[in-house]
């Protein structure tokens, strides 16, 4: 412990670090949590306080997480801000954390003041300054100031350096002309414009680099939409991605395997958009077989029912759809010298789940179905749950259009 | 909160389960809900309705279907008929099938319309029409009364016929348990059914296990003998036996020591029986997975192997195959769970 007299006040200055031993500024960032240095400088006049805050505060760092702290060993300038004080000695002991604390006496107060600052950028992340009787009472002010910046410096304890701030307006690429663009998303949102022949260009904010920040697109028709990113250092437009209409009316058109031979066309309504919809669809397909003696049977299957889209947000790309409903198959099969055979089938679709990828105008899906045949007297098909060669569902995959 | 991320790996995982649903499913590119041999199918009776028709009350078995060829010599018309044996709780009837659209052509319980004679499930073909039990009947009109065959189709016995000229063979095998042997026994009629000819055969010297369970008589063009085939089960499996003519067939030589008799096989049969077409034999075959084989009869490798076959998807156990049209043209299937009985045309 040294003392400068240069001044009336007292100095005192702490660095407690997190390293496991002394490390490069760079390596500070990283962070530890282990010894301190403490170096203590103040008027022969305060010396006792000054023990006292030295003494207090190397105690609550080490209570609050921080390595054990020493005292710093060195000669300073106690005329320089706590700031310059904090730098250099944390350049010269290289750990992360420096506390200077401060002690005068003036009549018969003593005044103090206690700060933490991080090596990483040179930050202060604590501080608190009183002043009291120089007398017995002010040792427990002394140990409850220290606590309070011990804590707050613990808090801050996991912080990281801050990045620049960029230097330009950020720019934004959207296919989707119309759409307002805001900083944020809902009630504190910043509207920051309109895209405009596939572009925006916002208005200056004082961003820093790599920092992620949230813009959100919103257009009448069209499910509003966050998007995530990160600011470079450099000027690069943002790409935002193309906004999901909100769907009234979608057609689709595919073919099952096993039904190859055929198409399948399927119309939904939905009754609310993207969520609950009815479907009517119809698929033709011959049954065809490699034998000499097989003629082709011709199947119609008519389709009626409910389905919604679960789990997932409205606009996201890949959707799940499931839902119920009633089939009919017609039947017809040829005969050599006979009329042929007209079979009807009626069966319930128990349970249909379509896996769906999602364009703003189209879609592609596998849908999986598992239906009970009511086994009807008319029809082919015995009383019982579907089951399409060695499988227990059936597979449809095909394409939609939405609008 | 659902992110982008969350998505990307639902989205993932759930490709990732699908193709691996796709790679164990090995039929499911080419499996639909309806029954592969469909295709082939020319109509479709309702044996309930028939039982119901022929007042022998709810169904409880299809013993027999044969397919009995007949073109109206007056007409030209081609009358024939699809037969079936029919066992239900109040009763059995012979039921014919018009084979274009298997409508109803004639029902007949047994032991109640013709008393001059008894329907049974021996059923065989004949070039008037065919033969039920100890009743003929005339295809060319199915009202007009059936004629009394005397003792009729043995039980368990096969009825061969010739038609050029008319010629009955009947055929069955038993077991003399006085002298241990195993036998063959072969009748000739003439069209009257009066005896013309018999024959006694064995299977070897020792007159080893065989029983007959399949027999035919098929034409060949541009001569007046045709060949006669025997499908015989032996202790080292079934075999076809043919022969060129009829002195060939009535002769005592035991089968195995017999060079006039040409023999087949063996060949694999299974629990399900075969059937002799002029096309090779036909057998199923239930692993696995159901087939039905058709082998050449000249085949000449160590192990018989198909020259066709139709693999039979669902729920296999259910159906039954009946039997086979000599001519090859022509099979029958019975869906137990439905009683529904299927005309269907052969694949090859």
């Amino acid at each position: 412990m040294s003392m400068q007299t240069g001044r009336a006040r007292s100095l005192i200055l702490l660095a407690a670090a997190f390293l496991g031993a002394a490390a490069a500024r760079v390596e500070a960032q990283a962070g530890g949590n282990t010894a301190a240095v403490v170096v203590a400088r103040y008027p022969e006049a305060a010396a006792s306080f000054a023990g006292t805050l030295v003494a207090a505060m190397i105690r609550e760092l080490g209570d609050s997480g921080f390595s054990p702290a020493s005292a710093y060993v060195g000669t300073l300038d106690a005329s320089l801000p706590d700031s310059e004080l904090a730098g250099a000695a944390l350049a010269e002991s290289k750990v992360r954390w420096a506390a200077v604390v401060r002690c005068s006496l003036d009549n018969r107060r003593v005044l103090w003041r206690l700060s933490v600052y991080d090596a990483l950028d040179g930050a202060l992340v604590a501080s608190d300054a009183r002043a009291a009787f120089a007398g017995l009472s002010a040792l427990p002010l002394m140990d409850e100031s220290a606590t309070l910046v011990a804590q707050a410096a613990a808090a801050l304890r996991s912080r990281t350096a801050p990045g620049a701030p960029i230097e330009y307006r950020i720019r934004f690429s959207s296919p989707d002309d119309g759409a307002a663009v805001a900083f944020g998303g809902g009630s504190s949102s910043r509207l920051i414009g309109t895209i405009t022949e596939g572009g925006l260009v916002a208005p200056y904010a004082a961003f820093e680099s790599a920092v992620p920040i949230v813009a959100t697109a919103s257009k009448d028709g069209y499910w509003p939409r966050a998007y995530a990113f990160e600011p470079g250092l450099a000027d690069e437009p943002v790409t935002l991605p193309a906004l999901m209409p909100r769907t009234r009316h979608s057609l689709s058109a595919g073919t099952a395997f096993g039904r190859l031979v055929g198409l399948a066309a399927d119309y939904r309504y939905h009754i609310a958009s993207d969520s609950v919809f009815l479907r009517a669809g119809d698929q033709a397909w011959f049954q065809v077989a490699a034998g000499g003696g097989s003629r082709a049977t011709l199947h119609d299957e008519l389709r009626l029912g409910l389905g919604a889209y679960l789990f997932l947000p409205r606009p996201s790309r890949f959707r799940i759809a499931a839902g119920s409903g009633l089939s009919g198959i017609a039947s017809f099969v040829q005969s050599d010298a006979g009329p042929g055979g007209l079979y009807f089938d009626l069966s319930l679709d128990a349970v249909w789940i379509s896996y769906e990828w999602h364009w703003p105008k189209m879609a592609v899906f596998i849908e999986q179905r598992s239906a009970y045949s009511f086994g009807i007297d008319a029809g082919l098909l015995r009383r019982g749950w579907w089951e399409a060669g060695h499988a227990p569902m059936l597979l449809t995959a095909g394409a939609m259009i939405k609008w | 909160m659902v992110t982008s991320r969350s998505v990307a790996a639902l989205a993932t995982a759930t490709l990732y389960a699908l193709a691996a649903f796709l790679a164990s499913s090995c039929d499911l590119l080419s499996g639909d809900i309806f029954p592969s041999w469909l295709p082939y199918v020319e109509a479709r009776a309702d044996l309930a309705a028939a039982a119901a028709e022929a007042g022998i009350g709810t169904l409880r078995n299809l013993d027999t279907v044969e397919y009995a060829s007949f073109t109206d010599p007056a007409d030209g018309v081609d009358k024939s008929k699809i037969l079936a044996y029919l066992r239900g709780l109040d009763g059995e009837a012979l039921v014919a099938f018009e084979p274009a659209g298997m409508d109803i052509a004639m029902a007949l319980k047994r032991g109640t319309d013709p008393l001059v004679g008894q329907v049974s499930g021996n059923i065989a073909a004949t070039p008037e029409g065919f033969i039920s039990g100890n009743l003929a009947f005339s295809a060319a009109n199915l009202e007009a009364a059936p004629v009394l065959v005397p003792g009729g189709i043995v039980p368990g016995g096969i009825l061969v016929t010739r038609s050029d000229p008319v010629e009955y063979f009947m055929m069955h095998t038993w077991y003399n348990d006085s002298i241990l042997e195993y036998r063959l026994e072969i009748q000739k009629f003439d069209s009257a059914f009066s005896p013309l000819a018999s024959a006694s055969r064995r299977l070897d010297a020792e007159g080893s296990m065989m029983n007959l369970t399949k027999a035919q008589y098929f034409e060949t063009a541009g001569s007046t003998d045709g060949l006669f085939r025997l499908l015989v089960e032996t202790g080292p499996g079934t075999s076809v036996f043919s022969f060129a003519d009829e002195a060939a067939l009535l002769s005592s030589t035991p089968l195995l020591e017999d060079s006039s008799a040409l023999r087949s096989g063996p060949f694999p049969m299974g629990n399900n029986g075969g059937w002799l077409t002029a096309d090779g034999i036909v057998t199923m075959n239930r692993d696995s997975e159901t087939y039905i084989n058709l082998y050449a009869y000249d085949w000449t490798a160590l192990e018989a192997t198909p020259t066709d076959r139709l693999q039979i998807t669902g729920d296999t156990e259910a159906y039954r195959i009946m039997s086979f049209d000599p001519s090859g043209s022509w099979w029958y299937l019975h869906d137990q769970l439905t009683q529904h009985l299927f005309a269907l045309r052969t694949w090859w």
